[in-house]
């Protein structure tokens, strides 16, 4: 099966091994990866300032990387509910563009939701001897609906200990521009969070969204350093661990 | 009503939403309520059900209850007056109150019992300071609702001349009598039947209405629940079979 | 109080609300109650999403013809025997109920709950013409006695702890009694008890108005909505334009929402239906029935942008989901309209000017438009007060204008975002501490300060995701060979 696959801006710049980690599982089950070299970003960091107008570039040169595939996999579900979901939007006066981006609507699936719904897949055949516990972002699970995917997955990776975080559905305090524009209230956010991570006791805080997992990250880092957390918990993307062997 | 305000205040709204010549339709069709939900809730129960999951609801959320037959019906009022701890009673002008003969039997009562219990009648003949001054500072309230909502333990008490809204609001404690042939699953029928009373005769449809469902309650204190905020500290409801 | 009741700036607001320990914690606790109470009686309705579906359709039927519903309403309640009276805004909402106050030379007067008199400033105007004003729901009884603005819409008074509420209660009223809050609450049945058998007017909200009957509703659970209409001899009610709805069938619909999602309860422990005054016979009840219908604002709100906004029946569920909120409490608004429908509201009546940062206070999850009984698509609503302030109005810093169009530029272009990112990763990667995140020092650099003061930060990688994957292209190609 032909893939294209949506790497993030994120991803791209400061976490290069999570996209590889996606490339390998996609692979490995078979999928041939097409990977534009033209994509950026989907635009998502603009809009939701307001600044549409600005956003404009992202969302046509992404619309124009997609457009004409048969599947888009992204390994970001807050970009991909953008470009499923908002990009109509934003793009509801232009209506050349926005024909264009309701036929890439139909075709873009989060990295997790691609496995299960559209390969079939629960079971990756991967291995990780960790504790883990599962962060759902609010995007991905919420806003575009993708629930039981991760945990499908998860459930089949053996030797996993999968503990449930409690409130795993409460934002992290990321909110793309939020933190840097309200620091104050996203320290406190991803503070509460960082602490129900570290109260399950699992070793690795996993999740499909490295943005959330970025500033998860940040804190769970802070907070060891400072002495308050008492251990280093790893974070890793969902396809880091579905490509541990 | 301000007439020109009136035009003015509505105009305004007509020409937000866009209307032709800025006017307000003098006909618009009706919300169609035959989709929702609601229409078929609990719509296979029987009275039997409906009674249990009323008492049900009543348990759960912490409402005394007592079940009687019209024969005992003034015993068991008595008897959840004394499990009150008695004092003044306020008791309503309706026709309950003639066909069971409790006037006869508080009136009986009260030359028996030494002072234990002392009842007044709600009647405006008697004039709004006294109806309301003696309610106020009596222990016992008795309503007859006039009907029941089973899935929220609720009685529909409806106010009017013969029974003021004070009686079931001002004393410590509500004595609510309700037939359980009244109770409806959901509020579902008790609105449908106000749609119809209102319908059938708005002059005589009642100035006040109120689902009242056990105590009143507050939890603003640290969000810890507390009754009798203004009304009732407590509530029994008689449930008749007849 | 003004719907503005704090004018100072947000950020102020907002550190003071975070330095709260007893508010954060006390809000945390009220959210987590309220969370867990609200999902096990929405558990209990398999039906609830149709239901909630059918409440926003209902709503939207109201909105679209509000005119029509509000002359019906206005001419029901007149046949009813009610008075109505038609206010555009606060000014004239207040001085109808002043008037109508001194014809009756009344010189006190109790109320119950109302958030729309505390819109329009009511107490103040009446409190000015010498007029004693008593609140008499438990939680504003403490805020006018403390002289404290609202932290909820539902649950007003949560920041205080009981402790300062015995404080109060014993330095302005004489109380003597513990801080149980079985105690207190029976002090103010007392105290609250004796000002309903001798006030003058009895001040009411309206919860719903029903058009096809001219009936007014009040949801409450202490029973003073009822007191309020039940003793004083003249009723005054005020209501919303939007608050409308068709029939009593409609309000089945409306309360199997609001109640749940409100405190998460099947149903509040009284729902009256006040239709008219009460008549000639009746011993108790309103001898005259004022309703005064406001505007304010709403019918700029009606037929625009943000219409679905006016679905809203005040029932806090956003509020109570909201992790943002759950931080600031509803003083860190600084309205009394706070939270997710508080942010999107307050600029639509007060403008940006005085309440653009609102929408700007939150993470744009999405948890208050999932649990909104109506459906309003709060988050959205926010991104579209921030687009009209980023692009239409242009009323954004220009220094954060200028930072989001030069990166929109180097985002939308492969070519650019290379170099770009290129010369951030030198840049990241000389001053980067030896775990390979940002130094201490670069929290002192503005918009980079908002991460590093709190978090850790990694830096740029020389080597891309894109670089990565062409050689694993070239490889794959090599072994193919």
């Amino acid at each position: 099966m032909k893939i294209h696959l949506f790497q993030q801006c994120l991803i791209d710049m400061f976490y290069p091994h999570v996209g590889m980690a996606g490339v390998e599982v996609l692979e490995r089950l078979g999928c041939e990866l097409v990977v534009p070299k033209k994509q950026v970003c989907c635009g998502q960091m603009f809009t939701n300032s307001g600044y549409n107008e600005a956003a404009m570039d992202a969302i046509k040169n992404t619309i124009e990387c997609f457009e004409n595939a048969e599947y888009v996999v992204s390994m970001s579900g807050s970009c991909a509910f953008a470009i499923r979901d908002e990009y109509h939007h934003f793009l509801k006066d232009q209506p050349e563009w926005l024909a264009r981006a309701e036929k890439l609507s139909g075709k873009i699936y989060e990295f997790t939701q691609f496995i299960t719904d559209v390969l079939g897949v629960e079971d990756v055949g991967a291995r990780f001897n960790e504790s883990v516990t599962y962060h759902t972002s609010c995007h991905v699970t919420r806003l575009m609906g993708v629930k039981e995917p991760p945990f499908k997955l998860l459930k089949n990776v053996k030797d996993i200990n999968l503990i449930e975080l409690p409130r795993a559905d409460r934002c992290c305090g990321f909110g793309g521009t939020f933190s840097v524009k309200n620091p104050e209230i996203s320290e406190v956010m991803t503070r509460e969070k960082a602490l129900e991570i570290a109260g399950t006791g699992a070793n690795v805080i996993s999740g499909s969204d490295q943005a959330c997992l970025m500033n998860i990250a940040g804190m769970l880092d802070r907070l060891h350093k400072e002495g308050e957390i008492d251990r280093r918990i790893k974070v890793m993307h969902i396809a880091e661990i579905l490509n541990c062997r | 009503m301000d007439e020109a305000k009136r035009k003015q205040f509505i105009a305004r709204l007509s020409r937000a939403l866009g209307r032709d010549q800025e006017m307000c339709p003098a006909f618009v069709e009706g919300f169609d309520y035959s989709h929702g939900p609601q229409e078929t809730m609990f719509k296979d129960l029987n009275q039997d059900q409906i009674l249990t999951m009323f008492k049900e609801q009543c348990q759960r959320v912490g409402t005394k209850f007592v079940e009687t037959t019209p024969d005992k019906l003034g015993e068991t009022i008595l008897a959840a007056i004394e499990d009150w701890g008695n004092g003044k009673i306020v008791f309503p002008s309706t026709p309950e109150v003639d066909e069971y003969k409790l006037k006869e039997l508080f009136e009986q009562d009260a030359a028996n019992n030494g002072g234990t219990r002392t009842y007044f009648q709600w009647d405006p003949a008697k004039g709004r300071e006294e109806c309301i001054s003696n309610t106020a500072n009596a222990d016992i309230g008795i309503t007859f609702p006039y009907c029941g909502i089973a899935e929220t333990a609720t009685v529909v008490q409806a106010s009017g001349e013969e029974s003021g809204r004070a009686i079931s609001l001002l004393p410590t404690t509500h004595i609510a009598v309700l037939y359980t042939d009244t109770i409806n699953p959901r509020m579902t029928q008790t609105m449908e039947h106000l749609a119809e009373r209102y319908h059938n005769d708005p002059s005589k449809f009642p100035t006040n209405i109120c689902l009242i469902s056990g105590p009143s309650r507050t939890a603003d204190i640290e969000l810890v629940t507390v009754d009798g905020a203004h009304g009732p500290i407590q509530v029994t409801y008689v449930l008749v079979k007849r | 109080m003004a719907l503005i009741y704090d004018n100072r700036p947000y950020k102020t607001r907002i550190k003071e609300c975070l330095a709260d320990d007893f508010k954060v914690a006390a809000i945390k606790k009220a959210q987590d109650v309220f969370y867990d109470k609200r999902n096990t009686v929405v558990a209990d309705v398999p039906e609830w999403l149709d239901f909630r579906a059918e409440a926003a359709k209902l709503r939207d039927h109201v909105l679209n013809n509000l005119d029509y519903y509000v002359n019906q309403f206005a001419e029901n309640a007149e046949k009813a025997g009610s008075k109505v009276h038609f206010a555009f805004d606060d000014k004239e909402a207040t001085q109808i109920a002043l008037d109508i106050l001194r014809e009756r030379e009344a010189k006190m007067i109790v109320k119950s709950k109302t958030i729309l008199t505390e819109e329009i400033g009511l107490n103040e105007v009446l409190e000015e013409a010498g007029i004693e004003v008593n609140e008499t729901d438990l939680a504003e009884f403490i805020l006018q006695t403390a002289v404290s603005p609202p932290s909820h819409i539902v649950v007003p008074g949560l920041h205080f702890e009981r402790h300062k509420i015995r404080e109060i209660f014993a330095e302005k009223l004489g109380y003597t009694g513990t801080e149980n809050p079985t105690e207190m609450t029976h002090f103010v049945r007392g105290y609250v008890r004796e000002r309903f058998l001798k006030a003058d007017v009895g001040v009411n909200g309206c919860n719903f108005a029903v058009a096809a009957s001219g009936t007014c509703t009040i949801v409450s659970n202490e029973g003073n909505g009822r007191m309020a209409s039940s003793i004083p001899k003249t009723q005054v009610i005020f209501l919303g334009t939007e608050r409308i709805v068709p029939d009593f069938k409609a309000l089945d619909v409306m309360m199997e929402m609001l109640n749940r999602s409100a405190v998460g309860a099947k149903i509040s422990n009284y729902f009256s239906m006040m239709t008219g005054p009460g008549r000639a016979g009746e011993a108790d009840g309103p001898e005259e029935t004022h309703i005064i219908i406001i505007d304010n604002g709403r019918s700029g709100i009606l037929g625009g942008t943000f219409q679905e906004m006016l679905r809203c029946i005040r029932c806090g569920a956003c509020m109570n989901i909201c992790p943002v909120y759950r931080h600031i409490s509803g003083h860190g608004y600084g309205s009394v309209y706070p939270g997710p429908m508080g942010a999107v509201l307050t600029p639509l009546f007060k403008g940006y000017d005085v309440a653009g940062d609102l929408p700007y206070a939150s993470t744009l999850c999405g948890a208050c438009t999932e649990n909104c009984p109506v459906a309003i698509p709060l988050h959205e609503l926010l991104m579209e007060h921030r687009h009209i302030m980023a692009d239409i109005e242009k009323t954004r810093p220009k220094a954060e204008e200028a930072i989001f169009t030069a990166a929109a530029k180097m985002f939308g272009n492969s070519t650019l975002f290379d170099l770009g990112t290129k010369a951030g990763a030198i840049g990241m990667n000389l001053i980067s501490n030896k775990e390979g995140n940002m130094p201490t020092w670069t929290q002192a650099i503005p918009v980079m300060n908002g991460w590093t003061k709190s978090k850790e930060m990694g830096t740029l990688k020389f080597k891309k995701f894109r670089d990565l994957y062409a050689e694993h292209e070239k490889n794959k190609k090599k072994e193919k060979k």
